[in-house]
């Protein structure tokens, strides 16, 4: 196997489901400077798509414009094929770790956090 | 009204009851009645000993829609709640009024065609000129307007807040993007502003952070999460990381025997961190801060002193206030909202311990707060 390769299957993959754009941008670009693939969703349709499968990390807003985000946390965890794929909650809401533990949640944040908060948590879990 | 001049009307109020025959204070009678009758925007009326109504004035009558004559001879629990009267507050307000020599409350009372409102009143104790207790005096006044503005104010500060967040969040994301590419590019300049811009968007998520636990409290939504912890390493990890922020200061710490604390270490640690930040904004570089913790029977007591500039007895009471900013603050051109100090010492009722403060002006302060000890 050639090195590109190594480097290809070795990338962790985050998905990052959140329907702002002026944080999603940044956040993709941050994460992928830091060695991580990074994909995105804007709502849960798009999210329940073929994309969590395919992913190591999911970072998950709890407010979305279609669907809830703790809905999408249920949805995954209690899927046999994605339910051992670690979800960060994240929210301004300060109530966050409370709906991230209900919701099944492997972590949350709240917003505003910085880079080195969020990826503190990402090396726990992947 | 100062506790003073009530006690006197009180003894003087049911002197006229006694001795309402006697001419001079048939007059006293008739000018005391005038008065609180005139007196129609408060609810004013008096009970016997067992909360059993004798007078009710025409401010009662407008509140609470009873004429006098329906509610004389009836028990004052009928302006309660039937959740206030399963939990037993007609009798215990009752017995703290009598016990205190006053209670001021705030609570929903319920009108005759059982509407409820927000009212603030305030129980004596009535006595005669022996000191004997006869009855008690209720002053009520509504104030379901003020509940209502009130809650619509917290409710905006805590919706705003949250708005505010979400912008604050990407503002914080691009700029550690423009962090990395200043770095990369050795731009001194840029990357000294973007720290800059860094520190700024630090204090604008604390103020926000702030308004956020300044609704709550006033909402009466401070959730506490208790745990059980060590009070030394507590207390490490809080200079730690006040050290991290400001190196002008030589931060003592002394300790007396270990003790577990129980309670929500976050909040606790949000209260420590504003009283040593406050000691190091309100003294000189250089100067000493002293952390201690101590223990009675009851409860663990840590304290901050600072040699700095001091608090006024004036003002001493006044620092613990909503928005309130000391003196010296605004002298020495010092930053902050007025919040801290509030937050920190609702943080530590809630968690029924206390917060005091010692201090002499050109010496320095010391801010002490409590928390009850609770065996596992």
């Amino acid at each position: 196997m050639n090195k590109a390769n190594k480097t290809i299957l070795k990338t962790k993959t985050i998905l990052i489901i959140d329907d702002n754009p002026y944080i999603l941008k940044p956040l993709s670009m941050l994460l992928s400077g830091f060695g991580y693939s990074v994909t995105s969703a804007t709502d849960g349709k798009e999210a329940s798509m073929i994309q969590v499968p395919f992913t190591n990390l999911i970072l998950l807003d709890s407010r979305l414009q279609d669907m809830k985000g703790q809905d999408i946390c249920k949805k995954i965890k209690s899927d046999k094929t994605t339910k051992h794929i670690p979800i960060i909650m994240c929210s301004a809401d300060n109530r966050i770790k409370i709906i991230a533990q209900e919701a099944g949640a492997d972590d949350s944040i709240e917003k505003p956090f910085n880079m080195a908060e969020l990826l503190q948590k990402i090396k726990k879990y992947i | 009204m100062p506790q003073s001049k009530k006690g006197k009307y009180s003894s003087r109020l049911s002197n006229t009851r006694k001795q309402g025959t006697h001419g001079s204070f048939r007059t006293h009678e008739g000018f005391y009645r005038m008065m609180i009758e005139s007196l129609d925007g408060q609810s004013i009326f008096t009970t016997d000993k067992g909360g059993v109504i004798s007078s009710w004035n025409s401010g009662s009558e407008k509140l609470f829609g009873y004429k006098e004559k329906e509610v004389i001879g009836k028990n004052v629990s009928l302006i309660f709640t039937p959740e206030d009267i399963k939990k037993n507050i007609p009798k215990k307000e009752l017995k703290e009024a009598k016990k205190k020599d006053k209670v001021v409350e705030e609570r929903n009372h319920i009108r005759k065609n059982g509407s409820l409102f927000w009212a603030s009143g305030l129980i004596y104790p009535l006595r005669d000129e022996k000191k004997v207790h006869r009855g008690f005096t209720f002053i009520l006044i509504n104030r379901t307007e003020e509940k209502a503005f009130d809650k619509r104010k917290d409710d905006f500060i805590s919706t705003a807040t949250h708005e505010l967040k979400t912008p604050v969040m990407s503002i914080r994301l691009f700029a550690e993007i423009v962090e990395q590419q200043t770095k990369k590019m050795g731009d001194k300049i840029g990357l000294e502003s973007v720290r800059e811009l860094n520190i700024q968007l630090d204090r604008l998520t604390a103020l926000m952070n702030y308004l956020l636990d300044v609704a709550k409290i006033q909402q009466g939504k401070l959730k506490l999460e208790k745990t059980f912890f060590d009070v030394s390493v507590f207390i490490h990890e809080v200079i730690t990381v006040v050290k991290g922020i400001s190196t002008g200061h030589i931060i003592r710490f002394t300790k007396s025997t270990p003790k577990e604390m129980y309670a929500d270490r976050e909040r606790i640690s949000q209260v420590l961190t504003n009283l040593v930040s406050n000691a190091i904004k309100y003294s000189e570089k250089g100067t000493k801060v002293i952390v201690k913790s101590t223990h009675d029977k009851k409860n663990i007591i840590i304290s901050i002193q600072d040699f700095g500039f001091g608090i006024p007895k004036s003002e001493q009471k006044l620092i613990f206030s909503r928005f309130y900013r000391a003196n010296s603050a605004i002298e020495n051109n010092i930053s902050g909202i007025g919040l801290g100090l509030y937050v920190a010492i609702q943080i530590v009722k809630a968690h029924h311990g206390k917060m005091w403060v010692k201090s002499a002006v050109g010496k320095g302060s010391t801010f002490y707060f409590s928390i009850p000890i609770k065996t596992k």
